[in-house]
């Protein structure tokens, strides 16, 4: 009996079991990404408030990211179980991480002239952050959540070696069950495809939201 | 072990001998650790480096640097590990030194082709007017003037790899994730926290350690950092890995 590197077969007999875990593999990376941004959003706030708030909260968040997922996801295991949490917590601190660099980079980008402007057309502090900083930083922040969602879906699969589901679950049991190479190959490729469409998708939503941005270029 | 609390488990761990020194202390642990990385480290500079000088004199070196920088992004560095551990190269070692180096990549290869692209014109104009061959231009000019991107490069590869390297222990290479991966299996929660804070710890370490040894570096070479971005503020936003582990 052979076992080839990739086998139709397997990918057809066992199309349920594939899109149980590909549904999973999606929540648990909205989740996270979702609730990093969540977190983001107001740390960023912070951090702009005073050159030593943004040192701490760089310096805290890039000392986060020194911490391997495997003994984050593993560490919260005996806490949460087969929950989402174990997964989700540290994940979404990690692209929390991410999402704070660009969110300040988008803001601190905005030309000070456009801050000026807008000034000098009765926008209030907040009418300009609202209306003319925020705007102009969404393809930073957009890139950042790019960035954020794909490395959470690569990180997903580290949380298959402790069952809590999406296609990293099977791939360790593809390597545990006899080195099962096409069920090994299957979740790989399901992986990659996954990030490849999300990653296209929030490139068509920036599209989307940034009109200007095309219309620039062209 | 299982039926006591798991502070009281943590506690026993730290406060037995065996637990640094015994067949799968920490020591040893910590031993292969480093082995697998310095190995991988190693291999992926000995490829990036120079290519990422070669790619930066060829005018479409870009497209090529940022396609592997993405490609690298999207593919799952467990899964790779299992491949390679499942294929030729085989349970062990060399799959965790190999799948480590690919992902180890992308970091030098782009700070390098970076430092080597954001040499000013003037000074290679200036370089080749002294009489500097293509070769001299590289290696007296190029090469120096780029060191503190390449140290960046090599500083976020090398926090990479030994934080990813705990995944060596899945496929059966040791490594600092076995105190973890052994903990669970056993459900000796002493072991499993024990590998945590070891993992952190000098990950950590490893992450303060380089950041000072660049920071030397930078004030020996001139911090090219600074041209880049003028504003103080902006300064302090470093570049995040590539990649999470």
């Amino acid at each position: 009996m052979g076992n080839p590197w990739f086998s139709w077969h397997y990918v057809t007999s066992n199309w349920s079991t594939i899109e149980t875990a590909g549904r999973e593999h999606v929540i648990l990376t909205l989740l996270s990404v979702g609730i990093g941004f969540g977190v983001a959003l107001p740390i960023s706030a912070l951090a702009r408030q005073s050159t030593w708030l943004r040192t701490l909260v760089l310096g805290t968040t890039s000392a986060l990211y020194a911490i391997p997922s495997l003994a984050a996801i593993v560490a919260l295991y005996p806490i949460f179980g087969f929950s989402r949490w174990t997964v989700v917590i540290p994940l979404a601190a990690y692209a929390q991480v991410i999402l704070v660099r660009n969110i300040l980079t988008g803001l601190d980008g905005v030309p000070v002239e456009a801050i000026e402007a807008a000034t000098g057309m009765g926008f209030s502090t907040f009418g300009t952050f609202l209306r003319v900083r925020l705007p102009l930083a969404v393809p930073t922040i957009v890139a950042g959540l790019r960035l954020a969602t794909v490395s959470t879906i690569e990180l997903v699969v580290i949380g298959g070696y402790v069952g809590t589901g999406g296609f990293g679950e099977f791939i360790i049991e593809g390597f545990e069950n006899n080195f099962y190479k096409a069920e090994i190959t299957t979740y790989i490729v399901a992986t990659v495809l996954l990030a490849l469409i999300a990653d296209a998708l929030l490139l068509l939503a920036q599209r989307l939201v940034t009109p200007w941005a095309r219309r620039g270029a062209a | 072990m299982a039926n006591h609390s798991i502070p009281h488990q943590i506690a026993t761990w730290f406060s037995m001998r065996s637990s640094y020194t015994g067949s799968n202390g920490a020591l040893i642990r910590l031993e292969q650790h480093l082995e697998i990385s310095a190995l991988a480290i190693g291999l992926a500079a000995v490829v990036s480096i120079p290519l990422g000088i070669a790619l930066a004199r060829w005018r479409r070196g870009g497209v090529v640097v940022t396609s592997i920088a993405n490609a690298a992004r999207a593919i799952p560095i467990l899964g790779i590990l299992i491949l390679l551990a499942v294929g030729t190269l085989g349970v062990g070692t060399a799959s965790a030194v190999v799948a480590l180096a690919i992902f180890a990549v992308p970091p030098m290869l782009t700070n390098t082709f970076t430092g080597i692209q954001q040499v000013d014109q003037d000074t290679r104009r200036a370089a080749v007017g002294m009489g500097m061959t293509r070769w001299q231009l590289t290696r007296r000019v190029e090469v120096p003037l780029a060191i503190p991107l390449i140290a960046t490069g090599f500083r976020l590869a090398t926090v990479q790899v030994w934080a990813t390297a705990t995944l060596a222990a899945i496929v059966g290479s040791g490594g600092l994730g076995q105190l973890v991966i052994t903990g669970r299996e056993i459900q000796d929660y002493g072991e499993l926290y024990g590998g945590v804070v070891f993992i952190v710890v000098t990950a950590l370490m490893i992450e303060g350690g380089l950041s000072i040894a660049e920071r030397s570096l930078r004030r020996r070479f001139g911090d090219s950092g600074a041209q880049r971005v003028p504003e103080p503020a902006a300064a302090s936003l470093e570049p995040v890995a590539s990649r999470l582990r």
